[in-house]
């Protein structure tokens, strides 16, 4: 069943037209990927999601519902993290996640509870008294995922979630991102690092020029490209194509 | 090379984000823009003077321009203490001295000075003048009414001597005039007693008359049948006598008819000559006589009082003419004193304070002033910068993409802003109570003043900070604002003497209601309900900046996107 439904999506800003009737599904429990070169229209389909901005046409169902005509069932119902970090650094990891659960609506004995699930699934138990500008690189990332699923999003959506980590500290990070996935929750993701894509993502669509212009599974674009063929190198294909 | 380097990259930063170039431009020419506009609306004539004239010298203040006329003292300084006039002057006479105050409000040391040394030295130097011209032109309009009063008085003079002319000749025609009536009545009552006396002799007369012709009638008629008997007879004698019988006895008959003919004749003669008629006749003539009499009475009578009445009118003419001589006499007195005056009466100018002096400590009067710049500096900068901090970040992206509304983040960062400038206010509010001894009875409306008009430039400072993320940007248009506020004062030029729209727009800036307001609370010592106003205005601006506040952070949703 299809829990975030694009169809015919566009949006333009003055003459230029960003999107352009994008169309796609997202099932429930899966990570979906989107890889696409800067401009493609990656971040204006995000700031659709976050509620930042307005689409001109098309319709954008999340559970079956116009998001359009419920804002905050939107809001509600997903969560947002990038590379940077969006936590108060002067606060520690508990005192983000019970301000952050508050702004949500949550009671303060329910948001204790997520937090304390949250911080043993993320590992950061031992540094939840440590402020946010004292935790490491690799801890902030997981405390900035851990404050985005503070209030238990069907949807989360990752921008750039590895970006500035080491290649160590990036395989970690999707192992957890991997648990979350696990407990329920959606994954719509968007990154450069197209090897990440394809090794974790379930389905990956490519957008060019405002358009997914390719949507299947890395199992489905292997087999018809050639087992051997990388989808960093499908993805360069499709890039060189001015027909596409 | 190195410096060069970096100015050069420094020129290129700033000169290729152009709101840099705006608010450097824009800001400075705005700030000169309102200072030229305060400046060149800034005259002597805008000066709202209120005078109380009760002097008969200084007639009128027209020439200095904005001049408010007073019935009394009182309501000229209530006027002068509710900043409805800027100056309030006194005129009256003390003995021989003509005395001028000058009430001018002491609560605004700056303003008080340049009120007594720029204003009123220039307005008095016109009133000098204005005095000096009066003067002239009163000893030429007195020299002219003295003359027109000397004129006059001698005219009525004249009046008064043909007025008794008038009267002496009235009074020898009435003493005449008694005379003949004296005389006139002697006759006439002499004749007057006799009319009852004719009335009853024609009576009489005129009754024996009556009786005598009827004898004469009866005789008459006794006659004629004597004539018809005998005529009878002697139509009868010819068939019974004849001859000399019949021409005897005829002749006799004719005879005895002859005689009855003279009978007949003389007694028409005798009605024809009656004794009685010409006294008849004489006695109507007296009747008639005294029917004139009485006409020349009544119209003798009429003179009189005619004569008596014009002699009154001419004695009440002779009295008015004397009132009148006596005012002329006594304007002719007033105006050589008011002449003497207005030649000998110095003039002596007191300034004075509108209100009782509290204190003449400079710190404590100029304390409203100082709290005033403190709190709109502090607010002003310190929303704005903890703004700034804020949307800086990108923990505010995590903050808007949540379901929170809107309104609950304003109310949030005013908060937490006026809880930081509450502190700032206790430590204003204990240098006040323990340093320059403030009333404490002062101190919850110096609160609620000092927090409302904090709150304002809290928001202000919010708005900024939400519309301009840009630190250096918006810190720098925060201290553009600042200066506005400051310029577009009392600082730059006294308030006083701007136009009437400048000084309005002046009164609606929450720093200049707010010093306004501390100063009548602290220096003056006003009470709660007369500050009801500035309060009212205060809160209205909160309301006001509260939405800019609102709509500035929905605003600022678009910068994220950006």
């Amino acid at each position: 069943m299809a829990l975030l439904k694009f169809k015919e999506v566009s949006k333009s800003f003055g003459k230029k037209e960003v999107l352009r009737n994008v169309s796609f599904s997202v099932k429930k429990g899966e990570i979906f990927g989107i890889i696409g070169v800067s401009g493609a229209g990656k971040s204006t389909l995000f700031n659709i999601l976050m509620g930042l901005v307005t689409k001109d046409a098309g319709s954008i169902t999340l559970e079956g519902k116009d998001i359009s005509k419920d804002e905050k069932n939107l809001r509600r119902n997903t969560g947002f993290a990038t590379q940077s970090n969006m936590l108060f650094d002067e606060l520690n990891i508990r005192e983000n996640g019970l301000y952050f659960g508050s702004l949500y609506g949550m009671k303060r004995k329910e948001v204790k509870e997520r937090l304390n699930k949250l911080l043993e699934l993320l590992s950061l138990e031992k540094a939840e008294k440590t402020l946010v500008k004292n935790l490491s690189g690799g801890m902030k990332k997981r405390a900035n995922l851990l404050i985005s699923l503070i209030h238990k999003p069907l949807l989360l959506l990752l921008d750039e979630p590895t970006g500035g980590l080491d290649p160590i500290l990036r395989k970690v990070l999707w192992k957890y991102i991997k648990e979350i996935n696990k407990t329920g929750t959606t994954v719509l993701v968007v990154s450069h690092l197209i090897d990440e894509i394809e090794a974790n993502c379930d389905k990956v669509g490519i957008m060019k020029n405002g358009k997914i212009i390719a949507l299947a599974s890395p199992k489905q674009y292997k087999e018809h490209y050639g087992e051997k063929t990388s989808l960093e190198k499908i993805f360069g294909e499709f890039m060189k194509n001015e027909n596409i | 090379m190195k410096i060069f380097n970096i100015v050069i990259k420094d020129l290129k930063i700033v000169t290729r984000n152009w709101t840099y170039f705006a608010v450097l431009f824009i800001f400075p020419f705005f700030l000169i823009l309102t200072s030229a506009v305060l400046l060149n609306s800034n005259s002597l004539k805008n000066v709202r003077v209120g005078f109380f004239n009760e002097g008969d010298n200084l007639r009128s203040l027209d020439n200095l321009g904005n001049i408010r006329n007073y019935g009394s003292l009182g309501s000229c300084l209530f006027d002068l203490t509710n900043y409805r006039i800027s100056v309030c002057i006194h005129a009256r006479n003390v003995e021989n001295e003509q005395q001028i105050d000058v009430y001018v409000d002491n609560t605004k040391r700056i303003i008080e000075l340049y009120t007594k040394q720029a204003i009123l030295e220039e307005i008095f130097q016109e009133q000098t003048n204005l005095l000096e011209e009066t003067s002239g032109d009163i000893d030429s309009q007195l020299s002219i009414y003295s003359t027109s009063i000397e004129e006059a008085q001698m005219e009525l003079v004249r009046a008064e001597k043909e007025l008794d002319d008038l009267e002496i000749k009235l009074m020898g025609y009435k003493s005449n005039l008694t005379i003949a009536r004296n005389n006139f009545n002697q006759v006439y009552f002499e004749v007057k007693s006799m009319e009852p006396q004719i009335q009853s002799t024609k009576s009489t007369i005129l009754s024996s008359q009556i009786s005598q012709d009827q004898s004469i009638s009866e005789i008459r008629l006794d006659l004629n049948n004597i004539r018809t008997d005998l005529q009878v007879i002697k139509e009868f004698l010819p068939g019974e006598l004849s001859g000399g019988a019949l021409d005897f006895v005829n002749l006799n008959l004719d005879a005895s008819l002859s005689s009855l003919n003279k009978i007949d004749s003389a007694l028409s003669s005798l009605e024809q000559s009656y004794p009685d008629a010409e006294v008849l006749d004489l006695l109507n003539l007296i009747e008639n006589l005294i029917t004139r009499l009485d006409e020349v009475k009544n119209f003798l009578d009429a003179l009189n009082e005619d004569l008596e009445s014009a002699i009154q009118d001419t004695r009440n003419s002779r009295k008015r003419v004397e009132q009148f001589q006596e005012k002329l006499y006594n304007a002719q007195n007033d105006l050589s004193r008011f002449k003497n005056n207005n030649e000998d009466k110095p003039i002596t100018l007191n300034f004075k304070k509108a209100f009782p002096v509290i204190s003449s400590d400079l710190v404590l009067i100029s304390f409203p002033f100082v709290v005033s710049i403190i709190i709109t500096f502090s607010s002003l900068v310190l929303s704005n910068k903890f703004i700034l901090n804020s949307v800086n970040k990108p923990s505010h992206l995590r903050e808007m993409i949540t379901p929170s509304k809107d309104v609950s983040f304003v109310i949030s960062d005013y908060l937490v802003n006026l809880l930081f400038i509450s502190v700032q206010v206790v430590v204003l509010i204990l240098i006040g109570v323990f340093w320059l001894q403030i009333s404490p009875s002062s101190i919850p409306l110096f609160l609620i003043s000092v927090m409302i008009a904090s709150s304002i430039f809290i928001f202000l400072g919010i708005s900024l900070g939400y519309l301009i993320k840009s630190e250096s940007l918006s810190v720098l248009i925060t201290m553009f604002l600042l200066m506005f506020f400051l310029i577009f004062s009392d600082i730059l030029v006294p308030s006083t003497l701007s136009g009437a729209f400048v000084r309005y727009m002046i009164n609606l800036s929450p720093f200049v209601i707010l010093n306004n307001l501390l100063r009548d609370l602290i220096i003056v010592g006003k009470q709660g309900s007369q500050l009801i106003l500035p309060l009212f205005r205060l809160s209205v601006i909160f309301v006001s900046t509260f939405f800019i506040a609102y709509l500035s952070r929905k605003a600022s949703k678009d910068n994220i996107v950006r």
